[in-house]
């Protein structure tokens, strides 16, 4: 690039030239014959940076503000306004319309993030639950002094008629028809039919099951049958007994089927047989069976509390 | 043979929706019985031999996922499949409102003989509570019956469509 002027000189030599460079002998610059060029430019700086110290020392900071300021103010006030209400405008813009389009996103993302959540929530608090019932299970395991099996309850009586349900073991588990089903609560049933993978349990509360039982209080016998959901008949109590509601009913352990001493109820009302030869109460369960989701099989035959008659059970 | 085919899977599905927790949605007493709303249907769409083979695999599966004794089902869903396609020569049970009738006339009876076969094994407990569960579940069996008709005749007219008449 050539940065040389049409007349010789250098472009831009005109505005700078340090001390003790030479000026070309054909330039006619104005300050040129009053004093020479570095002289020129230092007394620019000086007067620059001196007016500048005057200004800073002379200024009064309580004043308003002087004509100057006021003036300057006064010309840029009205763009400075234009400016910014223009700038409201775009930003509000902005924010109500194309920032919108980010906002919802974010809210259909934040919206999938609580849905998540909230299925996560409900997962654990599933989980929680099923903890703690397998907890009280084990612990009935525990108490238990014969093998047992843990097992889900994956259908129901298919026409409802019967109080049956399915549970996800069987044979192949050790599961036999007449095994005990227990739950933490107290007795569940027992066991129908089996195959390899799959049983069905007859509910004490259906008709066709009859458990031998005890009032725990009394120690009174009957035989307890189903009766309607959650309610079940001990029938065949002596005449004599004193038995009261209230009283809790277990299992006696004679029927070869349930051990003894297994929750099954509390009576609700105890009253006289259409004969009256013999008492009879009304039980209610002490299983919930519409909530009921895990139980406990108990596996008698290998368990070997099977009771042989005249005696209630092994110590 | 195919609609024999359509028939076993009918009653395999009906049967898994019957003992499934989702079949459920109304309390287990007055649970509808599908099984016996599909032998009406078969009893009004299909041939006796394989109708009549229907009911009684039907009533076979209802016996195994069920507390009943072996073959009360069998000889539940046979009747009924006989006696609805009798009454269909002479009464028209193909409109909505005789098929609700049928269904549950047909569910009542089958609670009433369910009742008493119980009542052999021992006296039963419940009284009044008893006969208005079983009125209720039939009468929801009836509302089923009104439901599962339209389904399964679309059902069938699809597998027709797609496997190809029976003829």
């Amino acid at each position: 690039m050539d940065h040389t002027r049409r007349d010789g000189g250098h472009i831009g030599s005109e505005y700078f030239a340090l001390p003790g460079s030479r000026v070309p002998p054909n330039w006619k610059g104005a300050c040129t014959d009053i004093m020479p060029r570095s002289i020129r430019d230092s007394a620019i700086v000086i007067f620059l940076i001196a007016g500048g110290l005057v200004i800073l020392f002379s200024s009064d900071k309580n004043s308003g503000g002087n004509v100057i300021t006021r003036t300057v103010y006064g010309i840029v006030s009205p763009v400075q306004r234009a400016a910014y209400a223009g700038y409201r405008h775009v930003r509000y813009t902005w924010d109500s319309y194309v920032a919108l389009v980010g906002v919802q996103e974010e809210n259909r993302n934040l919206k999938k993030q609580l849905a998540d959540l909230k299925r996560q929530h409900a997962a654990l608090l599933a989980e929680q639950r099923e903890n703690r019932r397998l907890r009280k299970l084990l612990n009935l395991k525990a108490q238990h002094e014969f093998p047992s099996v843990v097992a889900q309850v994956i259908g129901e009586d298919a026409v409802g008629w019967h109080r049956t349900f399915f549970i996800n073991r069987g044979s192949e588990d050790g599961i036999l028809p007449f095994m005990a089903v227990t739950a933490a609560e107290g007795v569940v049933g027992r066991i129908a039919k089996t195959s390899g993978e799959m049983s069905q349990v007859v509910l004490v509360t259906d008709p066709n099951l009859a458990v031998d039982c005890r009032v725990a209080r009394t120690r009174d016998r009957g035989v307890l049958t189903g009766a309607t959901e959650n309610k079940c008949v001990l029938k065949y109590l002596q005449p004599g007994s004193d038995v009261r509601p209230g009283d809790e009913v277990v299992t006696s352990g004679l029927d070869g089927i349930f051990p003894r001493d297994l929750p099954v109820g509390r009576i609700d009302t105890v009253s006289q047989d259409d004969q009256r030869l013999f008492l009879q109460a009304r039980v209610t369960t002490a299983v919930n069976f519409s909530e009921i989701e895990e139980v406990l099989v108990i596996l008698g035959e290998q368990g070997g509390f099977d009771i042989r008659s005249g005696m209630e059970s092994r110590p | 043979m195919r609609e024999g085919v359509f028939l076993v899977a009918l009653a395999l599905t009906v049967c898994l929706v019957q003992i499934s927790p989702a079949g459920s949605a109304v309390p287990m007493a007055y649970k509808p019985d599908l099984m016996l709303v599909a032998v009406i249907w078969a009893s009004l769409r299909t041939r006796l031999e394989i109708g009549m083979a229907f009911a009684f695999g039907g009533g076979m599966l209802m016996d195994m996922f069920s507390g009943s004794p072996a073959g009360l089902f069998v000889v539940i869903y046979c009747i009924t499949f006989v006696v609805c396609a009798a009454l269909n020569t002479t009464l028209s049970l193909d409109q909505p409102s005789v098929r609700m009738i049928a269904a549950s006339m047909a569910a009542m009876a089958s609670g009433a003989v369910i009742l008493v076969t119980t009542w052999f094994s021992g006296p039963i407990d419940g009284g009044f509570l008893i006969l208005f569960r079983m009125t209720g579940k039939s009468i929801i069996t009836g509302i089923a019956c009104l439901i599962a008709f339209p389904v399964l005749d679309r059902a069938m007219g699809a597998f027709s469509r797609v496997i190809g008449a029976s003829q």
